[in-house]
């Protein structure tokens, strides 16, 4: 047995000795690097035909929403010592390594007999020198943007391994004229800031925007008429639409995943209680039964729970409760005040505000409470929205200087903190899915 | 008699951690089994797993996607010509309704493919040199070192350095070019392990993937890892300590520390 034994591991030593060094191997760990966003080379698109100016505009969309994410860092065109000719053809690595340059991006735009626009491009490893993606897309001329988005999400996810978020839109409250009689207007835009649109006037106060899972409408809370509600607003009609009828103030609404149900909260009598609506047949089902005041609820992304805030506690805190009101607990336990906790898409992690010490901050935890960090810090950080890919967040900062609301975004570790291009002042973000 | 062997046993384990405490596959309890019995054992075990993860990388992991690598010029691919792999056609994305937001326009959904994974990028065979040309070149400043400082170099020398250090000396070089995809919700995706032959030149001489999790996280993983190796060669390691460190393996990159 011993003998069989020695010489079935002979025979493997000798097979395996030929190819490979006869040496000692020394094991290493590597568990500290060197984070940098990764340097990668977008020259502009070659256009074929007459694209208008539309392919240079693109490959400057990419690069810009490469940037903006904090993990790539698009090179200066002016650096490349070579182009792209035809994306069909290898590219010369060395002259993109040269550069420094790890990934590169070969496009081209072609205006279609039909006047569409197709985009075909390649992504190329250059350090490892072979090709990583190769995609086309289609689309009607003025979607280019979108286009540009979709390259951007597609090299994103590939090279990260994360879905990305690019191709997605950010509703929000444009905020105007004086402080004390502030014009609040709903309004939308991309998530670059680009085509911002106004879907009210600011004949009235709105707040809390939320979009539903297709991106097609949104719940917000509107004085209308002197009283605060909820109102449903489609953005492929136009059309605005009270959610339900209630003698008392409604507000804080938030969509179920499936994007059949809000819920929101119920004002009756002093005393704050969730609740769920049922678009299907508007009929409302109370969740929380208590003397304190219970708002802000979030649904976790498979539909089961729920998490919001209540001072049953005798401050403000985070809690979770089950989808029927069941099994309420309080998760947060992090010094001050903690609010508006929102559930990351992802389903690991609930976003919230923390109030302490005269500070905001913009936090992070595991659903169960434990793992908490700060992201964020400011004199008054408030309002958190996860990214579809729950990696990245918008929050509203105001004060500090900048007295007037400004919308800021950060990664889930605190870093990348910057802001949001908006038309003016702006407030309460909320970030849509991807766009289907 | 069995005194000896236990203490000779840990002795052995204290001295070589790294040697014995993460082998890619195998799992092995540090404590307590006879020294011989235990390295045979694993010495075996460990050439069959390598055999075996040969197999299986070889089968698996290696798509037919690239076109040919043509590094001299831009000739057109030889492989598949215009590997669109991809193509969506869309459908009319005619305006939808009004106002208030034309642009909401509407593409079909995009497919995602997963990943398609390349390792093993570089597999030639180590050029073959006149050992006198290899000896002057490694003499000589290098000629195309990028970043890496040769600090390695500098700092060991001596024959009688431990192979930690010699793993230290990989590790200090590889850590500044390693720039890992952290974030992932299960951490543990992207913790990857490699086996690394370098040359003389301390240019990478083949690179194969041991374990890796086979997903968009353990993909990008592997491909960041890859990056920083490729980025950072050569590596500047003492030459006459050749055959200690003509291979690393498990090459092990974890980021899980950096996440917290």
């Amino acid at each position: 047995m011993k003998r069989m034994f020695l010489l079935f591991g002979a025979m493997a030593a000798l097979f395996l000795a030929a190819p490979r060094p006869a040496a000692a191997q020394i094991a290493v760990d590597v568990t500290q690097g060197n984070i940098q966003p990764l340097p990668i080379a977008i020259p502009d698109f070659g256009p074929i035909g007459n694209d208008g100016g539309v392919a240079a505009r693109i490959a400057a969309v990419v690069r810009a929403d490469l940037e903006r994410s904090g993990l790539f860092r698009p090179l200066d065109p002016k650096s490349f010592v070579d182009r792209v000719t035809d994306i069909n053809t290898v590219p010369n690595f060395a002259n993109w390594r040269v550069i420094n340059s790890q990934a590169l991006v070969a496009g081209a735009l072609t205006v279609q007999p039909d006047g569409r626009l197709r985009v075909d491009f390649r992504l190329w490893d250059v350090t490892a020198s072979s090709q990583m993606l190769g995609r086309q897309y289609s689309t009607t001329p003025e979607n280019w943007r979108r286009i540009a988005h979709m390259v951007s999400d597609a090299i994103y996810e590939r090279i990260t391994g994360e879905k990305g978020y690019f191709d997605t839109r950010v509703v929000f409250i444009s905020e105007s004229g004086p402080a004390l009689n502030r014009v609040k207007r709903l309004a939308v835009m991309d998530q670059d800031g680009a085509n911002p649109i106004f879907l009210t006037r600011g004949d009235y106060m709105v707040l809390t925007p939320r979009f539903n899972p297709t991106a097609q409408m949104i719940a917000y809370m509107s004085y209308i008429g002197g009283k605060p509600r909820v109102y449903l607003f489609d953005l492929e009609s136009g059309k605005q639409e009270r959610l339900g009828d209630f003698p008392n103030m409604t507000f804080s609404p938030r969509f179920s995943p499936d994007g059949n149900r809000v819920a929101l909260t119920l004002e009756n009598g002093g005393n704050s209680d969730i609740y769920i609506m049922d678009l299907r047949n508007r009929a409302m089902t109370r969740l929380t039964n208590d003397p304190a005041i219970d708002t802000a609820p979030s649904f976790s992304p498979d539909g089961t729970q729920i998490t919001f805030e209540s001072d049953r506690g005798g401050s403000q805190q985070v809690y979770v409760m089950n989808l029927d009101g069941s099994n309420q607990r309080r998760i947060s336990f992090g010094n001050g005040r903690n609010g508006t906790p929102v559930w990351s898409p992802r389903g690991d992690l609930i976003a919230f505000t923390r109030q302490a010490g005269g500070r905001f901050n913009i936090g992070v935890m595991r659903t169960d409470g434990s793992q908490e960090r700060m992201i964020s810090t400011g004199a008054h950080d408030e309002g958190p929205t996860w990214a579809p890919n729950g990696r990245v967040l918008m929050y509203t900062r105001e004060g500090g200087g900048a007295a007037a609301a400004q919308i800021w975004s950060i990664d889930v570790f605190g870093r990348n903190e910057r802001r949001v291009q908006t038309p003016g002042s702006a407030s309460d973000p909320a970030w849509s899915p991807m766009i289907q | 008699m069995s005194r000896p062997q236990t203490s000779g046993a840990s002795a052995t384990a204290q001295a070589r951690p790294r040697l014995r405490g993460r082998p890619t596959t195998a799992r092995c309890s540090p404590y307590g089994a006879p020294a011989s019995l235990l390295l045979h054992g694993l010495g075996v075990a460990a050439l069959l797993f390598a055999f075996q993860t040969n197999l299986d990388m070889a089968e698996t992991n290696i798509v037919p996607v690239e076109l040919i690598i043509a590094e001299q010029t831009n000739v057109a691919a030889a492989a598949p010509p215009p590997a669109q792999e991809e193509t969506f056609e869309r459908p009319p994305l005619e305006a939808l309704p009004p106002p208030p937001v034309p642009d909401i326009a509407e593409p079909a959904p995009v497919e995602a493919k997963p990943p398609e994974f390349k390792v093993t990028p570089q597999r030639e065979t180590p050029p073959r040199k006149d050992i006198n040309a290899l000896l002057n070149q490694l003499t000589t400043p290098d000629r195309n070192a990028p970043r890496t400082a040769p600090r390695a170099t500098e700092a060991v020398g001596a024959s009688n350095m431990a192979t930690a250090s010699l793993a230290d000396a990989l590790r200090s070089q590889i850590r500044n070019c390693w720039s890992p995809m952290t974030g992932a919700p299960n951490p543990n995706d992207q913790v990857v392990t490699f086996s690394l032959r370098l040359n003389r030149d301390g240019s990478v001489g083949g690179l194969e993937v041991l374990t890796y999790t086979n997903n968009a996280y353990g993909a990008a993983a592997v491909e960041a890892a890859s990056r920083a190796i490729y980025s950072c060669q050569p590596y500047r390691l003492p030459l006459d300590r050749y055959s200690q460190w003509q291979e690393f393996r498990p090459l092990r990159f974890d980021p899980r520390q950096m996440v917290q």
